[in-house]
């Protein structure tokens, strides 16, 4: 029979015309919706950091001292300065309302206490659910009073006989120089761009690879007598050339489009494409290989997928993890991936490189071995269930 | 039949039939809040490892480093003799945060100067870097205070007066909601409505996909029989899932349940009744339920990002701000967080009366198509009919 002795390049020409000619909609999810996404989450993330906070002023004291306080809130840009109220209620109506996020509160006698010696209070209140908000208020804010509350330290001293730069190094004898390594300017997208890209990738690929394998149970003859690992090197060896092509234009559009910068090396980031791209395959391949029909193969994975981005430990680390999130996170693929991949764009290099890539690859083969093992034993069993029925 | 008959036969359907319906409407959104309550189980970002670089080795540089070794939010992993060595430890990530004590530290300081600490941090990811910012600020802070004060006491003035005189202005911050800054409340409730959404969707796109693959069966009944009969069973369904997962989030994790549960049913219900009707039309739209479903999930990832659940609407530029208000899961997952962590929502109103149009808006097309494509089928039907009578 002509089709027995078909070669793995003749099994991988016609999966591409299969894509190709028949079945359009494959190549446009996996390369199209990674594309879609990153220009989506590139839009998004556009602002790179909260700024201009809804913030509401409430000065009881009303005095150059508060003024000026005001005014170094005013100068930030992480605040904006929405209102002024009079009123312990108006400034509780406000933040009910949620027209201003956080409220700074300067109690009455306070430029008189500083004045006599005494210390004051400035109260701060953040009225906000979302940690995107209070995490941008805590990291400037202290900041923002203490070099404030300096410069009246240094006056105050000043007073006390001392130089001025004497007066300072009294009020603040230790300063704090923070040095932010690879994303110092705190850049949203830098952040979450390149693991959000990988995330989409990975979703493109599980739900166009489907068909893989599901769809040839229902004409399991044509495959009579071809060798298993072949039949499946030679439908997976598209998926994985075209999803490649969707991971590098996922990265060139962020780089180009996005700004996120990449600091290591091309042959670096193909090699972790690479084994991701591979492993995930075979995961869908693995998944085709045993579900009754392709509904399946398309919902069953996603119980492993959709929650992989959030313990991947890209955002929330694995060092916060408990044994069970840290167990279920070794065993999906973008763990090894996504955090590699940022630390090769943002630092240049990444410390797990290798080891991450190995395992990946691994991970990806003992899928495939396993893949073949299902099939064969299915494919077995419905030419035994033909031939009864020809009988 | 009648629409009670639809109705009872829906829920055989979804029941006995089709037991994936139930599964993916009731299951889809427990299992989440399981998962990433584990996930998120320690509530805040802990032990973060620090490597320590003191080139003073005085009194004064080892009660500062002992404030870090204080702080839960740290971890030592080394105290190390020479910049190389610190690099090398934030370069292979054994440590993500580094602290550098500046040789002469102490005698600096007495001599009435000030000194510089020097952290770095590893910024690729945001939320150890926001974290450590914070801390380390505070931390730095409150030793510069009490340093200074001790240098104060120096020119007779009494403790207290010393303090006030070099931190004449203190903060005081108070966050309101969500005191700790847990992550648990953060997160949880918005991932899980999220999966609510996709299990209204998989279970009603099942349901309307294998009504129209059967269109002629009910060619009998009244359309608004068919509509009600089919659509009621899910609607509900989805709004006692939405009050379980609330129970849950509750019960299993603490999530505070702050909010009136008149407001909170009234909102769920409102998102169940537009997720359905979304639901409904996107399955007269989709061939099968492999499209529906590839569409549905690539559909989900967006629709989070962009609910401003995370990333706020407020620092959307204008494009993705337009993006965000196409997804009903914008009105949705952000009020529902400020209900249950705060107790009140300032747009619940808008936001239900805007659910509430879009989802009337979608029934309405729905039934449309409903009765479009019920009429073609027919008319197909007739064709075919006629056809051998003509010949």
């Amino acid at each position: 029979m002509a089709v027995s002795k078909m070669q793995l390049k003749d099994i991988i020409k016609s999966e591409f015309r299969y894509m190709f000619c028949h079945n359009p909609k494959i190549i446009f999810i996996l390369i199209g919706l990674p594309i879609l996404y990153t220009m989506l989450f590139g839009l998004v993330y556009n602002g790179n950091i909260v700024k201009n906070i809804p913030t509401l002023i409430y000065d009881q004291d009303q005095t150059p001292i508060s003024f000026a306080l005001i005014q170094s809130f005013a100068d930030s840009e992480r605040y904006n300065i929405v209102t002024q109220v009079t009123s312990q209620e108006d400034m509780m109506e406000s933040l009910h309302h949620g027209d201003a996020l956080v409220a700074v509160v300067i109690p009455p006698k306070f430029a008189q206490d500083i004045k006599l010696g005494k210390s004051s209070q400035v109260l701060i209140t953040i009225s906000t659910a979302n940690l995107m908000f209070s995490n941008a208020i805590l990291g400037s804010v202290q900041e923002i009073v203490q070099t404030y509350s300096a410069g009246i330290g240094q006056k105050s001293l000043e007073g006390l006989s001392q130089t001025p730069s004497q007066a300072l190094s009294s009020a603040a004898p230790i300063r704090l120089a923070v040095r932010v390594l690879h994303n110092p300017t705190f850049s949203y997208s830098n952040f979450m761009l390149p693991g959000l890209g990988i995330n989409g990738l990975q979703l493109a690929i599980m739900l166009a690879i489907c068909y893989i394998l599901a769809r040839e149970y229902t004409r399991i003859s044509y495959w009579e007598g071809i060798s298993v690992p072949s039949i499946i090197l030679g439908k997976l060896v598209p998926y994985w050339l075209l999803s490649m092509v969707g991971f590098v234009l996922c990265l060139v559009m962020n780089i180009a489009l996005f700004d996120v910068p990449c600091r290591g090396d091309i042959g670096s980031l193909l090699l972790i494409g690479s084994a991701f791209t591979f492993a995930i395959i075979n995961v869908g391949t693995f998944f085709s290989a045993i579900v009754p029909n392709i509904v399946y193969a398309v919902q069953l994975p996603m119980l492993y997928i959709m929650p992989a981005y959030l313990f991947s430990g890209y955002s929330w680390p694995i060092l916060a993890m408990n044994d069970f999130s840290k167990g279920f996170s070794a065993l999906l693929p973008i763990t090894y991936a996504a955090d590699t991949l940022r630390d090769l764009l943002l630092a240049g290099y990444s410390p797990s490189l290798f080891i991450n890539t190995t395992l990946l690859f691994i991970f990806g083969s003992v899928l495939f071995f396993l893949s073949s093992l299902l099939f064969c034993l299915r494919r077995k069993k419905l030419l035994h269930t033909d031939q009864e029925a020809i009988l | 039949m009648n629409w009670w008959d639809i109705l009872k036969r829906e829920l055989r359907q979804m029941f006995i039939k089709d037991p994936r319906r139930v599964l993916y409407l009731f299951g889809a959104c427990a299992v989440y809040i399981l998962l990433f309550g584990l996930l998120y189980s320690t509530h805040v970002l802990s032990r973060v490892p620090l490597v320590i670089y003191d080139q003073d080795q005085t009194r004064l540089s080892r009660s500062l480093i002992q404030a870090f070794e204080d702080s839960e939010r740290y971890q030592i992993a080394a105290y190390v003799n020479s910049q190389e060595e610190m690099e090398e430890y934030l370069h292979t990530q054994k440590a993500l945060t580094s602290i550098s004590i500046p040789p002469d530290f102490s005698r600096t300081i007495k001599t009435g100067h000030s000194s510089s600490i020097l952290a770095a941090v590893n910024g690729t990811n945001l939320i150890i870097a926001n974290s450590v910012l914070s801390s380390v600020q505070e931390i730095i802070l409150t030793f510069s205070n009490n340093t200074g004060g001790s240098l104060i006491e120096f020119t007779g003035q009494l403790p207290e007066q010393a303090l006030h005189k070099v931190a004449p202005v203190t903060l005081e911050l108070r966050i309101l909601y969500n005191s700790t800054l847990s992550y648990l409340d953060f997160f949880v409730l918005g991932l899980a409505m999220a999966a609510l959404q996709q299990g209204i969707l998989l279970a009603v796109g099942a349901s309307m996909i294998s009504e129209y693959q059967n269109i002629g069966e009910l060619n009998n009944v009244p359309v608004w029989h068919v509509i009600s009969g089919k659509f009621l069973p899910y609607w509900l369904c989805g709004t006692l899932s939405f009050i379980m997962a609330l129970s849950l989030s509750a019960l299993a994790f603490n999530i505070p349940f702050k909010g009136s549960f008149i407001s909170l049913l009234a909102l769920g219900t409102v998102f169940s009744f537009t997720i359905t009707a979304f639901a409904s039309v996107l399955g007269a739209i989709c061939h099968n339920e492999v499209s529906f479903t590839q569409f549905s999930l690539a559909y989900a990832v967006p629709a989070f990002i962009f609910s401003g659940y995370t990333w706020p609407q407020h620092s959307m530029d204008a494009i993705s701000l337009a993006i965000s208000y196409i997804f009903p899961l914008t009105y949705f997952a952000d009020t529902i967080r400020d209900l249950m962590i705060s107790g009140h929502a300032p747009s619940l109103g808008k936001n239900i009366l805007l659910l509430l149009s879009i989802g009337t808006v979608l029934l309405i097309i729905s039934t449309l198509m409903y009765i479009y494509r019920r009429k073609h089928s027919s008319d197909l039907k007739q064709n075919n009919q006629l056809s051998p009578l003509k010949q």
